[in-house]
C-alpha cells in the first residue's frame, strides 16, 4: 500500500514529537517471513498454506527544505510511532489517520537535482502483542 | 486429505502423509556385540511393521486446535489398535498408535495449526 503525499506527518519518539514536513509518499510492505506449506499424498500440488510469521516494512520519502533542523532520535533502533493523514480521495470529506508503532530501521539521504534533498527513512512495523496489526487505520480526523 | 485409523477420523483437519518404516530383519555387522563376533548376525524374526506419519492439524481456533490434538493423544496413550486407511485406500490391519508428538510451536495465522509426527506399529500377538 502507498500513501501519496500525506499531510501532518509526525513520529514520536521517546515522548518527543518529531514533525516530518514534505513527505511525498509512505509506502507499507508487507511479506512473510516463514511460509508453511505442506503437501498432502494425492498430488504435487500444496494442499495447506499459511503465513504464521510476517513482516510489515514502512517507508517514508520526505523532501527536506534548506535550514530545516537535524533529529538526532531519528535513527536506527529509535522505537516510536509514525502518524500522518493520508490525503482525501476524490469526493471524500477528509482523508483517513493513519499510524503505526515502528521501530527504525535507516534514515538515508539523497540530493537530486530535479527533486533537491531526499530523506528516507525505512522502518519495521511492531506489534503491541504480535497478533494486532502494527499499521492502523483510522477515520477522518 | 480423508484417513482413518480405527474407523476415526483424528487428522482430517489437515494434510498428512504415510510412510513405512524399513522393513525385513534386524541384521548386525562384524564386531558390533563383541570382538568375538566374526560374522553378520541376522536376526530370527521379521522387524514389526511401523510406519511414520506426518502432517499438521488445522482449525479456527486455539481451542479448537487443542480439541483435535487431545482427541489424538487420548488414542495414542491408550495404545488404540485398528486399520490405518490411507486417503488413497491403502489399508494397514492391526496397526496401534503408540506415539504422538508434536513437530514445532503452534502456528497462529489465519488458521491456527500444530505439525506433528505420529507412529504406528504393527505389535507381534
Amino acid at each position: 500500500m502507498v500513501w501519496l503525499d500525506p499531510d501532518r506527518a509526525s513520529i514520536v519518539i521517546a515522548g518527543q514529537t518529531i514533525p516530518l514536513p514534505g513527505v511525498t509518499h509512505v509506502a507499507v510492505d508487507r511479506r512473510a517471513t516463514r511460509l508453511v506449506v505442506e503437501h498432502g499424498p494425492l498430488g504435487p500440488h500444496a494442499a495447506f498454506v499459511d503465513a504464521p510469521e510476517q513482516r510489515v516494512d514502512l517507508a517514508l520519502t520526505r523532501r527536506i527544505q534548506p535550514g530545516e533542523p537535524a533529529h538526532a532520535a531519528l535513527r536506527p533502533g529509535a522505537q516510536g510511532v509514525l502518524s500522518f493523514t493520508a490525503r482525501a480521495a476524490t469526493g471524500d470529506l477528509g482523508g483517513a489517520q493513519v499510524s503505526a508503532a515502528v521501530v527504525l530501521a535507516s534514515v538515508e539521504h539523497s540530493i537530486d537535482a530535479k527533486r533537491g534533498f531526499e530523506q528516507t527513512i525505512r522502518m519495521v512495523g511492531v506489534s503491541s502483542d504480535g497478533l494486532a496489526d502494527p499499521v492502523t487505520e483510522g477515520g477522518a480526523p | 486429505m480423508t484417513s482413518t485409523f480405527a474407523g476415526l477420523a483424528l487428522f482430517n483437519s489437515g494434510p498428512h502423509r504415510f510412510v513405512p518404516r524399513a522393513a525385513g530383519r534386524v541384521w548386525l555387522p562384524p564386531f558390533a556385540v563383541d570382538e568375538l563376533q566374526s560374522t553378520i548376525y541376522v536376526g530370527p524374526d521379521p522387524v514389526e511393521l511401523a510406519i511414520e506419519q506426518t502432517g499438521r492439524l488445522v482449525a479456527s481456533s486455539d481451542s479448537a486446535l487443542w480439541a483435535l490434538y487431545d482427541a489424538i493423544r487420548v488414542r495414542a496413550e491408550a495404545r488404540l489398535t485398528g486399520s490405518l486407511v490411507e486417503s488413497s485406500g491403502r489399508s494397514w490391519p492391526l496397526m496401534s498408535l503408540v506415539r504422538f508428538r508434536p513437530a514445532g510451536p503452534l502456528d497462529r495465522a489465519r488458521t491456527v495449526s500444530l505439525a506433528y509426527e505420529a507412529l504406528y506399529l504393527q505389535l507381534a500377538p
